[in-house]
């Protein structure tokens, strides 16, 4: 195996080819504190990609709410268990990643899940860590916990879907680096499906291949944000690209989240596949929860969110979430708006800092009927 | 990713694979009924597919100990199939051959956790003496000929949809599909704008072929990870289960214009080799038992 360099783990690490970091890096944040689990981008991403005969448990796209949710069931559970557990020393992890951890006969460690366990995707939904006492609706905020996980391909920098497959049907693009299954080279192995430690690669027993989410790479050379981010009601995500590390802009929304501010954190980096889609964490939960999904960047990362009231540069970057079907390449703060910018440098979006606000009368003199809403 | 990194790679494990492959290590010699350590085709009118056709006891029998594919990955820990008996007949335009082994399950469905069993036969293109037979290589193709468990049930029964695993599996509608419900695949999916929705169907796969006429696919092979399917399909093959049995037989034309075939002219002498498939262990890919080249003598 090679050896490569896993900036979220601080480290190199092993993997079956050298590295090859894309010009550009597709990649997310997504707000966990804002998501409501309305499903709207799962099915946006339904309709669009995966309606098809032997697609009715493929979802591209799901939601799940964590700690009980899983889509295939028990997914993050089984492989945390596999891997028997490691420890961060500061930001380098000391564990084993799916590439360490691969028993002699395989290039990574992963299970391939029974067909039961994509059968109930909403299985655990809105399930609560706890119980709540008697009484405790009655008196005010209740302490028991949980939060909405919206997952799609996380398009890593060291896939493991690529790396177990043995045919190579499986590429990373160097524009963007969205991973793909060639759908007219896979045989239908299922060995990226055991190997994808999300298990976001699905076998479709109608065609007998695999197929996994393509970032809507169509909408992508567009210069569009995909389905998923385009219809969010929530607002809970961005699309855009990662510079390569060192290389950072701090006027590139993606950059400065994830990598200047750290708002935003990858899902299981323990993992060693370099995920792409980062998560700022939800505010209200235990962080040794947090720190085993997110890693250690969990409190810096709440406490900077936090923060963002008071600070104008964060604030305009978080307000460009959902308010632009194209993808931001640039963004400045200005005095009472944030405004974002494509790739031409073109404004594409201009948000307030704070939503006007205008009050009506509660009759109306023009049509002579009251209103509901005056607000 | 790299594949400079991957061609050397590669380029390892093909040198490995003919440490391995080529000088076999631990592979035990074929043992025939009469002890014949190489395989001698029998001459009929016509090769059947029949596997109890009478003319396959006209065949010496030969029997090879398999040996778990350890060279590439993925590979199989340990073999659940041990022995594969082996028989050959020619006619002048067919070699055949049956393939018996036991297999306490039938195999023959496929979902994500469900694998079919499966047999393959390899032979040479070019100089069998100097022909890798673990893929082959790029001066060295290697011929294939792959029959499945689940194209068999296609073929002698229908082609298998999510309705045959789940029999009360409910959808509303397809897109641009024609018909009602179950919209059988073969049926309702007759529009390329509602086949645009089997992706590997609209890409050609011939993996998410609809429809198949033989439950046999012929490849060719230029090493680990190039399997590639013929333009033309020349070969035949039939498989029955019974009594914890799988008896296959595949015939492949001695004779044809596709350079990518093997030529079988009368009085050749070539290699086979064969790999096989135990579905219910998850056997797929390089997660296989297989047996190395032994000689193959066409009257």
């Amino acid at each position: 195996m090679a050896k490569v360099k896993n900036v979220q783990l601080g480290r190199e690490m092993e993997y079956p080819y050298e590295g090859a970091r894309p010009e550009r890096q597709i990649a997310y944040v997504f707000d966990t504190n804002k998501c409501i689990a309305c499903q709207t981008c799962s099915v946006a991403c339904k309709t669009t990609w995966t309606s098809g005969k032997g697609q009715e448990q493929v979802f591209y796209n799901n939601v799940e709410t964590k700690p009980y949710g899983f889509y295939p069931q028990q997914w993050d559970v089984k492989l945390l268990n596999l891997l028997g557990g490691g420890s961060w020393q500061g930001e380098r992890y000391e564990g084993k990643t799916i590439f360490e951890a691969a028993e002699g006969s395989e290039r990574a460690q992963g299970y391939l899940p029974e067909q039961a366990e994509y059968a109930s995707p909403n299985l655990g939904e809105d399930v609560v860590a706890g119980s709540v006492e008697k009484g405790a609706f009655f008196q005010g905020i209740h302490q028991v916990w949980q939060f909405y996980l919206a997952r799609i391909c996380n398009h890593c920098t060291y896939p493991g879907c690529l790396a177990a497959c043995p045919r190579k049907a499986i590429y990373k693009r160097p524009e963007d680096g969205i991973v793909l299954v060639d759908q007219s080279r896979c045989r239908g192995y299922r060995e990226c499906v055991k190997a994808c430690p999300y298990k976001k690669v699905f076998y479709n027993m109608v065609t007998r291949v695999s197929e996994k989410c393509i970032g809507c790479f169509p909408l992508i050379e567009k210069g569009e944000q995909p389905q998923c981010v385009k219809t969010c009601i929530g607002k809970i995500r961005l699309q855009g690209f990662l510079s390569r590390p060192g290389e950072e802009r701090a006027d590139n929304p993606l950059d400065y989240l994830v990598r200047i501010r750290k708002v935003a954190l990858p899902l299981y980096p323990q993992y060693g596949t370099e995920p792409n889609v980062y998560y700022i964490p939800p505010v209200h939960v235990p962080r040794d929860f947090l720190g085993q999904m997110f890693g250690p960047g969990v409190e810096e990362a709440i406490s900077t969110y936090r923060s963002a009231a008071t600070d104008q540069q964060l604030l305009a970057a978080l307000l460009l979430f959902g308010n632009t079907s194209r993808i931001l390449h640039g963004f400045r703060a200005d005095k009472t708006e944030a405004v974002g910018f494509d790739a031409e440098q073109k404004e594409v979006v201009r948000v307030p800092y704070t939503e006007p606000f205008f009050k009506r009368d509660f009759f109306d003199q023009k049509r002579k009927v009251y209103r509901l809403n005056v607000t | 990713m790299k594949r400079k990194r991957a061609w050397v790679n590669g380029l390892a494990i093909a040198v490995g694979a003919v440490v391995l492959g080529g000088g076999c290590s631990g592979k035990k010699a074929p043992e025939g009924s009469d002890g014949a350590t190489e395989i001698h085709a029998a001459t009929v009118k016509e090769v059947p597919l029949d596997p109890a056709a009478k003319e396959w006891n006209t065949a010496r029998e030969l029997v090879v100990e398999l040996m778990p594919q350890g060279v590439a990955f993925p590979m199989l820990q340990k073999v659940t199939v041990t022995k594969l008996a082996v028989r050959a007949l020619v006619d002048p335009n067919w070699l055949g051959l049956k393939l018996t082994w036991e297999d306490p399950s039938q195999s023959d469905a496929l979902d994500v956790d469900q694998f079919t069993d499966a047999v393959a036969i390899e032979l040479p293109v070019g100089d069998p003496d100097k022909t890798n037979p673990m893929m082959g290589s790029k001066e060295n193709p290697v011929y294939i000929a792959h029959w499945k468990a689940a194209w068999q049930r296609d073929r002698d029964t229908h082609r298998a949809d999510v309705q045959d695993r789940y029999p009360n599996f409910w959808s509303d509608g397809y897109p641009f599909v024609s018909g009602g419900h179950p919209y059988p695949v073969q049926e309702s999916f007759q529009s390329a704008n509602s086949r645009r929705y089997l992706p590997g169907v609209a890409a050609a796969n011939p993996v998410s072929k609809l429809a198949r006429e033989w439950p046999v696919e012929e490849l060719h092979a230029t090493g680990f990870g190039s399997l590639a399917d013929h333009r033309f399909q020349d070969a035949r093959a039939r498989g029955k289960w019974a009594d914890g049995k799988w008896q296959v037989v595949l015939a492949v034309p001695r004779l044809v214009a596709d350079h990518a075939n093997p030529r079988l002219p009368k009085g050749a002498k070539s290699k086979v080799a064969f790999a096989v498939w135990e579905g219910k262990d998850g056997q797929v890919a390089g997660r296989k038992q297989w047996y190395s080249f032994v000689d193959l003598v066409l009257p």
